[in-house]
């Protein structure tokens, strides 16, 4: 692999990445000064009490969003300047790992402003992490990397195998997994397997967050999102080192 | 160089399946212009996607300088190919295309790149996608002429070009070669335009190669012949004939082999011209 081949492959691929994340915390910002404001008013004149308030999820939909929109169009403008798959492909995990790290930091500072802002409010701004483990910010900030990794590395998986399905194809895996999932799956387990299949994936999502009995593990999810992130991204590989450029 | 080993490409599988390329081996020796000839659907395209790891061959081996171009960033990076779809993203400008070429092939040319752009009155502040079929052409030719890749490989680069551009495009291409030699590759229907250019010649019939030599020797390794057809009947008697053309009485014979020092009574024996050459060599 050429160094300045991987620069090049790192420095195209993050191009538009610093805009849409700009982009994105602004979005995040507006929506919580909007909503904080909302929560003030409400609590003010009708005496409601504040719930819970976190941006936690659209981080990790904007994370798999990145990873769904950018594969196309970097491979094949890559592949005209002669870069390899290899290469590319490291290029992208490189700028994941760096891109999760930094938006779980800016999260973080965020998540701090809006913390002190509404320190009197009784709003609860607490993220999911601190809400179910309570384990500080060094915890905190490797969770969340570690789940936006894994939500980029998921998206950049599916959006390899869909540029190499073909169209009869795409439709098929595009209609058929949510129904597989959401529907067959579940009846299955209902009717045949007596929710064999939800105690299984209950088991599974436990020792995967870490909340097996006692006092939840906060390294247990930061270890297994972690891991999962390596599996996505060697699964995107394996598809990857075989795609042809279609014309 | 490029060094083409036994390459073999198949599209589809079993009893439907096309095999684009048959055990190809050829060279593309260095600072070379070569035309790349065959007819629709011959293998020219295959073969240029192979050679950059675009696509994957079935079989043998695509070499730049030695080493396999199969995920390799310094052999890929030694040639860059012109292909029909650009590889640009359509909401790229011109401008920034150019820009990026340059950060991926260090010995990318840009002022040449600005004064062929001017040359050519291409609008660099226009979006890929915005621009005519005439003038992607054009964006993605000076892109190829000025990325400094050492193998430049050209897949109909005329595509949608007016006259003028096609011409300048030929003068371009040698005033490039002669200020900056490269191994050029040009695949091309338009035969007799590209003849003038090129000093080898490589054509490909149904994924095989059928032919790979210098122009000026395959120019000379046959000839036409035309008269009454009575006439150049008799005289192909027992000569290799690849090809003829009829009209009325008149008949035209293209023949294989060193052309008559005297010129037989009542005919006319003239250079075959390369597109009669490449219609009478790959006609079915």
């Amino acid at each position: 692999m050429k160094n300045m081949n991987l620069k090049a492959s790192i420095r195209y691929q993050a191009r538009y990445q610093l805009n849409s994340y700009a982009v994105f915390y602004g979005i995040v910002a507006v929506v919580y000064i909007v909503l904080s404001i909302l929560f003030v008013m409400m609590t003010r004149r009708f005496g409601v009490t504040p719930g819970t308030m976190n941006m936690d999820s659209a981080t990790v939909i904007f994370a798999l969003c990145t990873g769904l929109a950018v594969f196309k169009e970097n491979f094949t403008m890559l592949q005209q300047n002669g870069v390899s798959r290899r290469t590319m492909f490291w290029g992208r995990v490189a700028i994941t790992v760096v891109a999760s790290i930094g938006m779980a930091l800016a999260d973080a500072l965020l998540h701090a402003i809006f913390k002190l802002v509404l320190n009197n409010t009784g709003l609860n701004t607490d993220t999911l992490f601190d809400m179910g483990y309570g384990a500080g910010l060094p915890a905190s900030l490797a969770f969340y990397a570690a789940a936006y990794a894994l939500a980029a590395g998921l998206g950049y998986f599916i959006a390899i195998v869909f540029y190499r399905l073909p169209k009869l194809w795409k439709v098929l895996v595009g209609a058929g997994v949510p129904i597989l999932l959401f529907v067959v799956l579940p009846l299955v387990d209902v009717f045949l397997l007596r929710g064999k299949i939800s105690d299984a994936l209950e088991w599974t999502l436990k020792h995967i967050l870490g909340v097996t009995g006692g006092a939840p593990n906060p390294i247990a999810p930061i270890v297994s999102f972690a891991c999962l992130a390596v599996a996505m991204f060697a699964l995107a590989w394996a598809t990857l080192r075989k795609a042809a450029v279609v014309n | 160089m490029i060094e083409i080993k036994n390459l073999t490409k198949r599209y589809g599988r079993g009893d439907g399946a096309t095999t684009a390329l048959d055990n190809v081996s050829l060279t593309f020796e260095d600072n070379k212009i070569y035309g790349l000839l065959g007819r629709n659907g011959a293998g020219k395209t295959t073969l240029l996607n192979v050679i950059t790891g675009r696509i994957f061959a079935d079989g043998g081996a695509a070499l730049a300088d030695g080493a396999s171009t199969r995920e390799n960033d310094t052999a890929l990076g030694s040639i860059y190919l012109m292909s029909e779809k650009s590889g640009y993203p359509d909401n790229m400008r011109v401008r920034e295309g150019l820009r990026w070429t340059a950060t991926f092939y260090p010995e990318y040319d840009a002022a040449f790149a600005d004064s062929l752009c001017r040359r050519f009155e291409l609008d660099t502040k226009k979006r890929v996608k915005s621009l005519s079929t005439g003038y992607a052409s054009i964006f993605k030719l000076i892109v190829a002429l000025s990325s400094g890749a050492k193998h430049v490989l050209l897949d109909e680069p005329v595509l949608g070009l007016d006259a003028n551009h096609r011409d300048l495009f030929y003068r371009v291409l040698l005033e490039r070669y002669a200020e900056k030699p490269s191994t050029v590759v040009v695949s091309t229907h338009l035969v007799e335009e590209v003849s003038a250019v090129i000093e080898d010649v490589v054509i490909i019939k149904r994924g095989k190669l059928l032919l790979e030599q210098s122009r000026d020797e395959l120019l000379a390794s046959g000839y036409t012949v035309a008269g009454f057809a009575d006439r150049v009947n008799a005289f192909a008697q027992g000569r290799r004939v690849i090809g003829e053309d009829a009209l009325g009485g008149l008949k035209t014979a293209y023949i294989m082999g060193a052309r008559p020092e005297v010129t037989p009574d009542g005919l006319e024996l003239s250079r075959i011209d390369l597109q009669k050459l490449f219609v009478q060599l790959t006609n079915d």
